[in-house]
Formats: C-alpha cells, structure tokens, sequence
C-alpha cells in the first residue's frame, strides 16, 4: 500500500503538493486526474522516491521510498518524458533494467516485444513517439515490479494501442495483484479503466473515491408529481442538485439506489425514472458540492 | 541489507557509454606516445646523441590531456543530471546515489587507467625493446602522480556536476574547487615572499602548503617551481586529497535533489566562489602595487603616486562587472545578480587580507640569526635547476645529484650563513656576491650557485638565506669522495659521431681507465653544463667526450665526461670509430676550403669548421665567431690558409697524444632537401701546423690570461 502522509514539496516559490494525504490500496488501478500543473507527476517522481517531499512522508507499506533500493525495486516509473540510454536498443534497454530489478523478466520481455511488434534491437531513437512509449511500457511490465506508475499513460497511443495497455495493465492487477498508478489530465481518459480515482487541484486531493461507488451512489432523477411540489417534499433525500422545468424536476441524488427508488416511487410519482450519469458528470456534481468548479479543476470543458 | 558500492550492471553500462570517450582519451595519449618516441627514432644515432628519456616531460602534456579528457568524460557521463527526463531516469533506478555515484566514478577512473596505463605499458615495451635510456622507477612515479591527478579532477569536476544543473556553472565551479584552494595558496606565498625580499624553502612547507602536493594543481607552480615527482609522501598526501575530494562528491551528489536538473546551482557556496573568482584577477593589480608601496613606501618610476586611485577605482568597478557578468551567464536572471550583489564584498575582503596578512606573515617568517655553531647541518640546493626552463627541458648533472643529496657540515660554511643570518638573507647573499671579484675559488662564477639553503639550528630553527658558498663551503671530504666516484646505478652511453654499441665500448673502455686515475685527474675530466671556462694547454687537441644517462632511484641525472691523453684507451677506440666513418666526408670538406680559398670566385656551399678542445654549446656564441676560421681569401689570411692547407695534407691519426681534431659542420643542399652535417676526425699535423694553431688562437685573443677554475677542480 502507498500512503502519502501531509507530503509538501516546493520548487523554489512554487509548491506543487501542500500537506498530500492519500491512500492508494494493492491490487488495483488508481486514477490520478488533474489538469496541468496540478502536482500529477510531482507526486509520481515522490511515489518512485526521484524526489524528497520538504514535508510530510511517503511510504510503500511502512517503509520510505527515498533512496531505499530495496523499495524501489518494487516500483517502476514511466513517466511521461520518456528517456532511454543514449544511443541505446530495447535490448541494451533490457540488460540495465535487468541489472537492476531483480524480478525482471526476460520471458516476458520477449512476449510483450511479440504483443507489440517491436525489433529489440533498433535503435530507440529511431523510432515514432508512439512506439517510444510503447518500449517504455514492454521495459516497465517485464520488471514485474508491484507497483506501476504511469505519467499520461495514454499520450500518443493509438486507439489500438491504448486497449492493449490497459488490457495488459488488467492482466499485471488480476494475475500478480499489482498495483497502477495512472494519471492523465483527461478525465474521460481514464474512467473506464480505474478502479480508483483522485482528483488533484492545486497540490492536494479534493475528491479521492471508488469508481464503482461513484457511478452507483450518484444517479439522476426525473419526477413529476399531479400537484405542485417543491425540493421539500423529498425530505430525508440527499439532492446535491435540483431544477425543475414545467412540472418535471430532475434532481442529482446521492445514496443507496434501490433504497431511495423505493422511497420516491412511495410518493407516487406520475413519472419516476433513474438515469445513470457519466463519471464526468458525477465529478461535476461532487466537486460543486465541495465547493469547486469542476471546468476550473481540469481546465475542461462540461458537457 | 549490505549492498556493494559498484553496481556491476550499472558500471557496465557507464563503462560502455564512456567507451567513445575514453577510447579517445587512450588514442590521445598513445598519440603523445608516439611524438616522443619518434623524436628518438627520428634522430639520427651517428650525428646526434640521445638524451636521457625523462617521463617530467610528458608529465605536462599528459596533465593537458586529463584536463581536457576528464571533463568531457566526467560531464559525460553525468550529463544526465543536467536535464529533468533524464535525471528522473536515473534517479528512479533502484540503486542509491552512493552507488550510482560511485559507480559511475569508477567507470569514469577505470577508463582513465586504461588510457594511462595501456600508454604506460606500451612505453616501457618500446624503450625496453630499443634498448634507449629509461628510467623505470621515475616512470612509474610520474604515472602514479598522473594516476592521483586523474581522480583529483574527476573529482572536482564531479563536485561540479553534482552541485550544479548546467554544464556552465558546472564547469566554472568545478575549476573552483581544483584551483581556487592552490591559487589562493600560492599567491599568499608569493606575496609572503615579495613582503620577506627572499625565497622562501616551499617544498620545506605543511602538505597543503607544498606546491609537490596536490598534483593536478601543480601547473599553477610548476610554472614557478619545479615538481619533484618522486616524493612519496607528497604522492601519499594528493592521494588522499583526492579520495576526500571523491568522497566530498558524494556527499554532494547525495545532497543533490533531482530537481536541481537545468537549474544553474545548488551550493551558494560555490557559486559565490566561483563569481569571486572571476572578480578577483581585476583585483590582483591593486594588491601588487599596495605591496610594492608598502615594502619601498614611495613613488616608483613604473607606477607614481598619482594614477593610483583611478587605477584603485576602474580595478573595482571593472571587477564588478565581471563578478556580476558571471551570475548573469550562468542563472541568466537579472533579479539573481541584484541578490548577489552584496557579495561582491568578499572581493575587496579578500583584497585587503592579500594586501596586509603576507605582510604579517612575512614578518612572523624572517630569518632568525643563528651563530655558526648552532647549525647542524646546511643543504645546498642548486635552485638554477628549479626552474622550469632548465628542470623539464634539461636534466640535472650527476654532481648535482650528489649535491643536493648531501648534508655539510663545513666550519667554512657555517660561518658564512651565521653571517647571512645575522645581517638578513639579502644583504648577505650581495655581500657575498660582491666578495667574488676577490676571491676566485668562490663557486659561484655566474651566479650558478645562488641556493636557498635550508638549514637546521640545534632549536630546529629553520631560515633560508640566499647566499653563495666558497670552495671551502663544500670541502666536505665525504662528499667530494661520492662526487668524483665513477656513478652508479643504470648508466646508457652516448657520444657524437658513434653509435650506441659503438659508444658503449667507448664508455666502457673510460670508465676503466676513468677509476684508476686521481681525484685531480678526475676533476680535469669534468665536462657538463655546470663547468666553467677551462685552461687549454693544448687547443688544438682533442675535442671528444662521452655522455652518460644515468639514474639513481627515481632520479635521472647526466653526466659528460672529457676523453683526452688520460683515457689513451677510450680516445683510441673514439677517434677509431670516427675516422673509420668521417674521413672521406671531412677530407672532401677541408679540401674544398682549401681550394675556394686558392679560387674564392668560386660558388661553395656553407662550411663551417672547427679546431681544438672548444665546445661550441658550452658557451655560445661568445666563442663561435673566435673558433671559426674567417671564409676570406688566401691572401688576406695567409696564417689560416697555412692551417688549411697543412691540415688538408695532414695524415689521419687516432693517437690520444697526437691527434688534432678537426669538426666541420657543412650545409648541403639537393633538390628540395637540405641539411647540416656535421663530421670530426683526428689528424696528425705536424709540429709546426701545431705551432701555428696555437699562435694563431693566441693572435685571435681566444684564450684569455686568467681563466676560472673549475669548480670541480677542488
């Protein structure tokens, strides 16, 4: 498990994590969202111990990560500008990373070079942006360490390709109880591959919640009712947000599903229907909720 | 869990991303290699003689190339550090940063030991194998200076780089930390010594003090002072110096975040060193003029009172400007230069400890008077061949050799330093240079043996006049007994005109001959570079001698010995050897002279010849134009015409007790090739050639009435 204890790192006069928590469990995918600048891949580079938090710890199941080989041979980093050794090959590539992580494996090495259809031996420079992350990718999954972490893991992957490491990203959580961490600025970017998602502004976390949680306990309402009405009348229900046209409400309610279907169709509704939201809707709704404006946090646009 | 500080698969890979660089690091020095080595293949073993080969001089070439090679190396191989991406990548490896550190300064050393040492094992193989004069033991010690210099700037630079994020400052900064401590040393001394008005004894000075220690540092003396190689502990000392200075890199290197990646510095230590540094040499004029007024305290013709003060202000403000041009370089932030503008201070700070604390010191320093039956011993040193001209370009003379290895102890001379001593070095030493217009049995003809003597007081009091030494100053006879012995140790001969089998037999032959004669005897035979002007009862005699390239421990010494009547032996074989190879060419040249003498119409290549026991190099051309017969016609110089003439019909002669010799040096041209040739044979004039020679050398005024003994006549 990695946990971030109040981690504070500045750069010069800027801070790009303040007084961090967070908890990201084993065996899953964590999601990390934020828009430029929000502190993503400062809190990966702290994570793979490249940097020293000026406050606060961080720790993979107890133990810091900063300068400690024995931990960071457990954690592989992919960031997201790549570098490979001057002049070097996938294959020369493959002899220092098996150098150094000891778990490195060379049959799976050459089983993702198969799955993605690379010569190991060209030189990496020669190759397309795609195919350079695509390398960095075969390297971090051979070495077949427990926690990945993934700087824009899907920036310049083709639609193909981008299925294919997320199947391969499945595959290292299922079968070895892995641990991704992925970030991305694109929300919708990683909504159907996390399990866990948290969401950076200005050098902390403002919202961190189970995706499965979050579709399910955040759902639309459509209601109408003979009489008139009001929000009042759905008293004991948690709305985060309401608006009525005509005789229609639509409310965006929080809770257990089938408990608060069972109490609004109790109120017999002439139209009662529940409809699913987007994760990007329920992000919209949780962080107004909190006090942001969603547009503000990832500098995009609500649809 | 124990780790070990190289990581094999790590070391692997900087070794191979070295590889370019080292490889050319190698070639370069298999290239310098090879330039000395033709210079010996090159020259030609019947004309010229080979000198002694001396490791001191690659030492500064090699130095050159390490100062060029090492940073490349050392900024190659931790270039990474110099750009976000890729100092993550490393960063991320799992590995600690003592391990990448030390990992990758070993990849680094391990080339440079290739490079040094396949150029080491592949000049001892050639020198071996040609059979030419080699020091082994000096060899190996300037390759370990070399070796100890080659971690100490892969060290500094590797402070460099650790503490910095771009490769300007990072290589302004590592210049700091390997010069700045020994420049600021040195200039500290120098004005000591300006303050004091005498040489101060530097090789007697504390390690970090000594300009032998420290090597990589040492072109900044070596130009002023000589470097002894073969000292031991000061090779111990840089060495140890050199590991703090790898282990000050790690610790830097572990301090390093990085995110200092791209950023100009981390240490404001060394960065505001660094911009004093550049700040500082607009400064040096100041302090030179304050000492100069401070020790005479009054106008001097080169610099009046008057245009000090713009001098004081322009040295200051153009010293900021440098000092600020250097942040605005490096950090290319104009709100950075105004923050360091305050520190600017530290150069008029360390200005003034310049202009008053080598005054303090000086004081503290000053030579104590001793009476003469204080001292316990006195050292001469030969301070002629200290510096650099004579000490790299030339080689020491057997006798200077036993000098500088012996310790006196002779009334003569104790009485001479308790003198120097009690009326202060300077005033001592020119008394005593005024004293040799009177006295010609002092050494010192020339000022060839102008010495700083350290000496030793019953109270370990050491002072350090410059003084000049009488004859009876070195009469010590245990010293005189080693000074006159045949040398020993691993002796090569040389001599002009023969081979080196040829001149081996030769050397063997005087060196039997040389043991069984008198101290005396011995002394006459004395001919190097230290010899003076010598009494020829016989000029037209004989002008042969034989080289040795000796060594002794790690010191290399020369030694050049005359062979005349007393060596019968080894002149035989000489003028055997001689005559066998120049006579046809000699001959041809003498009658060639003759005749355009007879006919001096005629077109005639440049000749130029000459008689007796004058060595054209000893003293130059003071005696070229008085050796050499005038190229004028018969009529005008009947006399040398005789000589001509006489010598031309002359037989050849390899009789020691008879033979005169005769040199020619002759310009031949053909084609686009030309070239000096130079022969000598032995000839047997008869006695009235001889007797018109000798009036004839007499009439030119070539020998003057009163010449000095030598020194080494004792």
């Amino acid at each position: 498990m990695i946990t971030a204890s109040f981690v504070t790192k500045r750069f010069e006069d800027t801070i790009a994590l303040n007084k961090l928590n967070c908890t990201i469990p084993e065996g899953c995918v964590y999601g990390l969202v934020g828009s430029n600048g929000s502190g993503k891949s400062t809190l990966l580079r702290l994570i793979s111990g490249i940097y020293r938090p000026e406050e606060g710890q961080i720790t993979i199941d107890g133990q810091e990560v900063y300068d400690d080989p024995d931990v960071k041979k457990r954690i592989v980093f992919v960031p997201d500008e790549l570098y490979f050794l001057p002049h070097a090959s996938l294959r020369r590539m493959e002899q220092l990373y098996a150098s150094v992580y000891e778990r490195f494996s060379h049959e799976r090495f050459e089983a993702l070079l198969r799955e993605f259809s690379l010569d190991p031996n060209k030189m990496l420079s020669a190759f397309s942006k795609g195919m350079r992350r695509q390398a960095a990718t075969i390297l971090a999954l051979s070495c077949r360490a427990d926690f990945i972490l993934f700087d824009e893991t899907f920036d310049g992957l083709d639609p193909v390709m981008r299925n294919l490491v997320k199947n391969l990203l499945y595959a290292e959580v299922m079968e070895r109880n892995a641990t991704a961490v992925v970030t991305s600025h694109s929300l919708r970017e990683l909504e159907d591959t996390c399990d866990q998602l948290a969401l950076l502004h200005n050098g902390g976390i403002i919202f961190e919640s189970d995706v499965d949680h979050l579709k399910t306990s955040l759902f639309k309402v459509q209601i109408a009712f003979n009489d008139e009405y009001g929000p009042e009348r759905f008293d004991g229900i948690d709305i985060l947000n309401y608006l009525r046209r005509g005789s229609v409400a639509t409310m965006i309610v929080r809770g257990d599903r089938d408990e608060t279907e069972a109490k609004l169709r109790a109120m017999e509704p002439v139209l009662f229907e529940v409809l699913p939201l987007s994760l990007e809707e329920v992000f919209v709704y949780e962080m107004g909720q909190r006090g942001y404006a969603f547009s503000e946090v990832l500098k995009q646009e609500v649809k | 869990m124990k780790r070990s500080l190289i990581h094999r698969g790590f070391f692997r890979e900087m070794f191979r991303q070295l590889r370019a660089k080292g490889l050319v690091a190698t070639l370069l020095l298999a290239g310098l290699n090879l330039i000395f080595f033709s210079a010996f293949l090159t020259r030609d073993p019947i004309r010229t003689s080979y000198t002694h080969y001396d490791p001191r001089l690659m030492a500064l070439p090699m130095l050159l190339i390490l100062y060029i090679m090492v940073p490349i190396m050392v900024f190659g191989a931790y270039r990474w550090l110099n750009k976000r991406s890729e100092s993550d990548f490393y960063h991320a490896i799992p590995l600690t940063r003592t391990q990448i550190y030390v990992t990758t300064s070993a990849a680094i050393l391990a080339w440079l030991l290739i490079a040094l040492g396949s150029f080491a094992v592949v000049q001892t193989v050639l020198y071996t194998v040609f059979g030419l004069p080699f020091n082994y033991l000096l060899y190996l010690c300037v390759f370990l200076n070399m070796l100890i210099a080659a971690v100490e700037i892969t060290a500094a630079f590797s402070i460099g780089a650790a503490l910095t994020g771009r490769r300007f400052t990072g290589f302004f900064q590592s210049l700091t930390v390997l010069f700045l401590p020994r420049i600021l040393l040195t200039a500290f001394w120098m004005f000591v010594e300006l303050d004091a008005g005498y040489s101060l004894p530097f090789s007697k000075l504390p390690f970090f003090l000594n300009p032998e220690c420290n090597i990589a540092a040492t072109p900044v003396h070596s130009l002023i002072w000589g470097i002894n190689y073969a000292n031991v502990p000061a090779m111990l000392y840089s060495l140890v110096y050199s590991f703090g200075l790898l282990a000050l890199g790690c610790v830097a290197f572990n301090k390093r975040r990085s995110e200092l990646a791209e950023l100009p510095y981390a240490s404001k230590v060394l960065q505001t060193a660094t911009r004093v540094v550049f700040g500082m040499p607009q400064l040096v004029g100041i302090v030179v003029i304050l000492h100069v007024y401070l020790r005479f305290g009054e106008d001097t013709e080169f610099m009046p009172a008057y245009i000090f003060t713009p001098l004081c202000v322009t040295s200051v403000v153009f010293s900021f400007l440098f000092y600020c041009l250097y942040e605005l370089i490096s950090t290319k932030k104009m709100k950075r230069v105004v923050k360091a503008m305050p520190a600017f201070g530290f150069c008029i700070l360390l200005t003034l400890f310049y202009i008053f604390v080598p005054a303090w010191v000086a004081k503290l320093h000053a030579p104590k008077a001793v009476s003469a039956d204080e001292i316990r011993y006195y050292e001469v040193n030969n301070e002629s061949t200290l510096i650099m001209p004579s000490r790299i370009m030339g080689s020491d003379t057997y006798p200077d050799y036993v000098l500088t290895h012996h310790r006196f102890n002779e009334k003569a001379g104790r009485t001479l330093i308790e003198y120097a001593s009690n009326d202060g070095a300077a005033y001592g030493a020119s008394f005593l240079f005024d004293g040799i217009g009177e006295d010609r049995a002092v050494v010192n003809d020339g000022g060839l043996f102008k010495k700083t003597i350290p000496l030793i007081g019953s109270q370990s009091v050491q002072v350090s006049p410059g003084t000049a030494f009488t004859r009876a100053c070195l009469g010590d006879r245990a010293f005189l007994g080693k000074l006159y012995a045949f040398p020993k140790g691993r002796v090569v001969y040389a001599a002009g005109g023969l081979t080196l089998s040829e001149a081996r037999e030769v050397g063997r032959l005087f060196r039997e001959e040389y043991e069984k004669l008198t101290d005396e005897q011995k002394a006459s035979l004395f001919l190097s570079r230290n010899s003076v002007l010598e009494v020829a009862q016989t000029p037209e005699m004989m002008d042969l001698s034989i080289t040795l390239y000796g060594s002794i421990g790690a010191e290399n010494y020369t030694m050049r010995y005359r062979i005349n009547e007393l060596t019968p032996n080894a002149a035989k074989a000489m003028l055997g050897y001689l005559n066998a190879r120049n006579a046809k060419d000699a001959q041809k040249q003498l009658k060639a002279l003759v005749s355009w003498m007879e006919h001096p119409e005629e077109d005639l290549d440049y000749i130029n010849f000459m008689l007796g026991n004058y060595t054209l190099s000893t003293y130059g051309d003071l005696w070229y134009d008085a050796e050499t017969l005038p190229m004028t016609p018969r009529e005008a110089n009947p006399k040398e015409y005789a000589i001509l003439k006489a010598l031309s019909e002359a037989p050849l002669s390899d009789d020691p007790n008879r033979a005169v010799t005769f040199e020619t040096y002759f310009y031949s041209a053909n084609g686009f090739t030309s070239s000096l040739n130079e022969v000598k044979i032995g000839l047997d004039a008869d006695d009235a050639t001889r007797a018109l020679i000798k009036q004839w050398i007499k009439e030119r005024g070539l020998v003057p009435d009163d010449v000095l003994s030598s020194f080494y006549d004792l």
